[in-house]
């Protein structure tokens, strides 16, 4: 019998202890992003991110590993270097499911270990040992090492790169050839511990209370699922799909959000473009969609992706209009271990400053143009290595202290999180907005409604929400219920474990709620009501909230964008004329506190935190 | 009018069903829906099945643009020498009619 079990591991001791997973807490905050949150909202209080007290906290999704909708993800949560606030980054892989093979659910890593050193997990067992001989290899090579050192083909292995080793602030961790850890620096929380890889090898069943209706029932979901035509699309084109609707929408932008999009020009960067390239398609554990690309580009080994973040990132948003730079560049930051959009935004940042002579080739040794792919691959190789402007870029949102003042402006954050700029923020109103509000900082994955973009019948909406929302993406109307319910619903899908784009993330007739309610009977023998599946996503969010009170930035005045979002209208295009008004802004605030049960600075009512039983 | 040629662009997952990524037209098609018929009587009734749902409604499984504008719907309105563009969409499937 399988008993899931939370594990603390402290680097500095070397004691390893574990205990079982309390079943109120899973009924609370089901698992995953969840249970890390009520961890580190309960327990440990803020502290230096870098510093060994920084609790890295590994969270399987209470239903990861069973067959359900891309039931391979899990979350690795701590307080952020990237941002100096909260870091929580959903990876999806074959980790997770691994991890509850071997008997654990979740691992909490504290401490800093005199040595490189790497987790080897097997059933029911956890040992430190010696990772001396891996240091200073990158993702790939590490697994690679590992499983001929153990012996073992099938171990999954997460590991951090170079960077990570670095103290780059954009640092991930990795597992397999691109599924990553991405966002808020987990990486570099994980090299401060001299923390190189976690590797495990799991062999135990996962019991569940209902076997044969859950097969029976999930097989019935992947057929339904399959057939329908978007998650063919998905599972042909991959994410790159949406750079075609995006540019030619006129929501892609250039050069560090400056201009508009890239029209004709964009056409050599769509989903097509990656046909000479992609040699089939992968998926995680358990899915069936398998969104992403195996590839080879000439003279390279294979590996896997680009996703639309690296198109829209580094093809649009610095006009490197060439997908085999996109790819090389997209390899080359998994194999270091760094973050896409982070680096991205980072490099785009530099460019401009560049543009405007506020950083001159006395500083980048070489010029920073637009569209200069070798620039780009030159910049992320001096990242990693920690050499040059590549030192202070590494930094992140930090790189500010060793630049001049002037250079403030031009770097995209919110809450001191680098910001992805170009998925037209200015332009479609609930992601733009959802932006200012999201928990960690400017992440579009935390509430994106990708559906506002579909200019659906406005009954459809009315259903799905349970109130108005315009089906007009440039109109603020009802776009703050819209970006609530999107955000809590996210934080259930991410606390069971199972992959964003398999809920109404784009399509309003994804599985959600009432799927993952029949989910959770089978296989725990649990009666979820819809409602308490929702007030699960309420409490997940309001915790992450109190937490970022916690910190100092949990107030209405850190709800917000970046200037040239308020005050730099679209300058072409479709969508010319475009940005985020004011006072619609502060109308959204209202909106959204409100439903939230948030006081009108932003922070949680003593009423909502009691009706929420949060500690 | 004398008959004019259209010029379609696809992208994405029209682009894999056709193996081609443009076509033209022949005719003077005065909508988007009038233009996806005409499509599929000279090229394949695919375009019709895969652009149009049961209704007749573009399927939200696309994105199409014409001069730039985001189509509406199948009455939208073509003018001679446009450039339409059929893009793929992450959406759709079963007419969006789920109501929860
Ligand atoms: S849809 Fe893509 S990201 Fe999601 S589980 Fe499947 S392969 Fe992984």
């Amino acid at each position: 019998m399988l008993h899931h079990k939370i594990a603390y591991i402290d680097l500095s001791t070397g004691v390893v202890g574990a205990e079982p997973l309390p079943r109120e807490w899973r009924r609370r905050y089901l698992g995953a992003r969840g249970i890390n949150m009520f961890l580190l909202h309960s327990r440990y209080p803020p502290v230096d991110p870098l510093s060994p007290q920084n609790p890295l906290i590994f969270g399987c999704g209470l239903l990861t590993g069973l067959p359900g909708f891309g039931s391979g993800r899990m979350n690795v949560t701590a307080y952020s270097p990237a941002s100096g606030n909260l870091g929580d980054s959903n990876v999806g892989g074959h980790f997770g499911p691994e991890l509850r093979f071997a008997g654990y659910d979740q691992l909490v890593v504290t401490g800093r270990s005199p040595n490189p050193a790497y987790l080897l997990i097997t059933d029911n067992k956890i040992e430190i040992r010696d990772a001396s001989h891996l240091w200073g290899m990158n993702t790939l090579e590490t697994q690679q090492a590992l499983r001929r050192e153990l012996r073992h083909d099938g171990l999954r292995v997460l590991t951090i790169g170079p960077a990570g080793e670095r103290g780059v602030r954009m640092a991930s961790i990795i597992t397999g050839p691109k599924d990553a850890a991405g966002r808020f620096g987990m990486g570099a929380v994980m090299g401060s511990k001299n923390l190189k890889a976690i590797a495990v090898k799991g062999t135990q069943d996962l019991t569940v209370a209902h076997p044969r209706e859950l097969l029976a029932h999930s097989r019935e979901q992947y057929q339904a699922l399959w057939k329908r035509k978007w998650i063919q699309t998905l599972g042909h084109l991959g994410t790159p799909l949406l750079v075609a609707p995006a540019n030619e929408g006129g929501w892609l932008l250039s050069r560090n959000d400056q201009s508009g999009p890239l029209g004709e020009r964009g056409r050599a960067i769509y989903a097509d473009s990656m046909e000479p390239f992609s040699l089939g398609m992968a998926s995680c554990f358990g899915c069936t969609v398998h969104c992403r690309h195996r590839h080879r580009v000439k003279g390279g080994p294979h590996g896997e992706g680009p996703e639309y973040s690296v198109f829209a990132w580094m093809g649009a948003n610095l006009e490197v209009l060439d997908t085999e730079y996109i790819i090389r560049a997209s390899d080359l930051l998994n194999d270091y271990g760094m973050d896409v959009m982070d680096t991205m935004v980072v490099i785009a940042f530099a460019f401009e400053l560049y543009q405007r002579g506020i950083i001159s080739r006395s500083l980048t040794g070489t010029p920073l143009e637009w569209g200069d792919g070798e620039a780009v691959l030159t910049l992320i190789h001096q990242m990693a290595h920690r050499e040059g402007l590549g030192d202070i870029l590494a930094e992140g949102s930090y790189c500010l202290n060793r630049l001049p003042p002037e250079a403030e402006p031009y770097l995209m954050r919110v809450r001191n999180a680098l910001l992805g700029p170009a998925p037209g923020g200015r332009v479609v109103k609930s992601f733009g907005m959802g932006h200012a509000v999201a928990t960690i900082g400017g992440h579009l994955h935390r509430n994106r409604p990708g559906v506002d973009v579909l200019h659906l019948p406005p009954q459809v909406l009315e259903d799905l929400y349970g109130g108005s929302v315009s089906n007009d993406y440039r109109s603020y109307e009802g776009k703050a219920r819209m970006v609530w319910w999107h955000e809590l619903l996210y934080a259930v899908c991410d606390s069971l474990g199972f992959c964003r784009f398999q809920t109404v993330f784009n399509s309003p007739n994804a599985p959600q709620y009432p799927e993952y309610r029949e989910m959770i009977r089978l296989a725990l023998d649990w009666d979820m009501s819809v409602e308490e599946l929702r007030e699960c996503g309420e409490r997940i969010c309001t915790t992450e909230r109190l937490l970022l009170g916690r910190i100092g930035v949990g107030g209405r005045e850190h709800d917000t964008l970046p200037r040239r979002w308020f005050e730099e209208p679209v300058s072409e295009g479709p969508c010319k004329g475009e940005l985020i008004e004011r006072p619609q802004f502060e109308k959204f605030l209202d909106e959204y506190y409100a439903i939230h049960g948030w006081d009108p600075d932003g922070y949680p009512t003593p009423e909502t935190v009691a009706r929420l039983g949060i500690e | 009018m004398g008959a004019v040629a259209v010029t379609v662009r696809f992208f994405g997952r029209m682009h894999q069903l056709l193996g081609r990524d443009e076509l033209e037209a022949q005719g003077s098609p005065g909508t988007i829906g009038e233009l996806i018929r005409l499509l599929a009587q000279q090229h394949g009734r695919v375009i019709k099945e895969e652009l149009l749902d049961e209704e007749g409604n573009i399927d939200y499984s696309y994105a199409l643009f014409v001069g730039g504008e985001r189509v509406e719907g199948p009455h939208t309105p073509l003018r001679d020498g446009q450039e339409v563009t059929v893009t793929s969409m992450l959406a759709g499937g079963q007419g969006c009619s789920t109501t929860r």
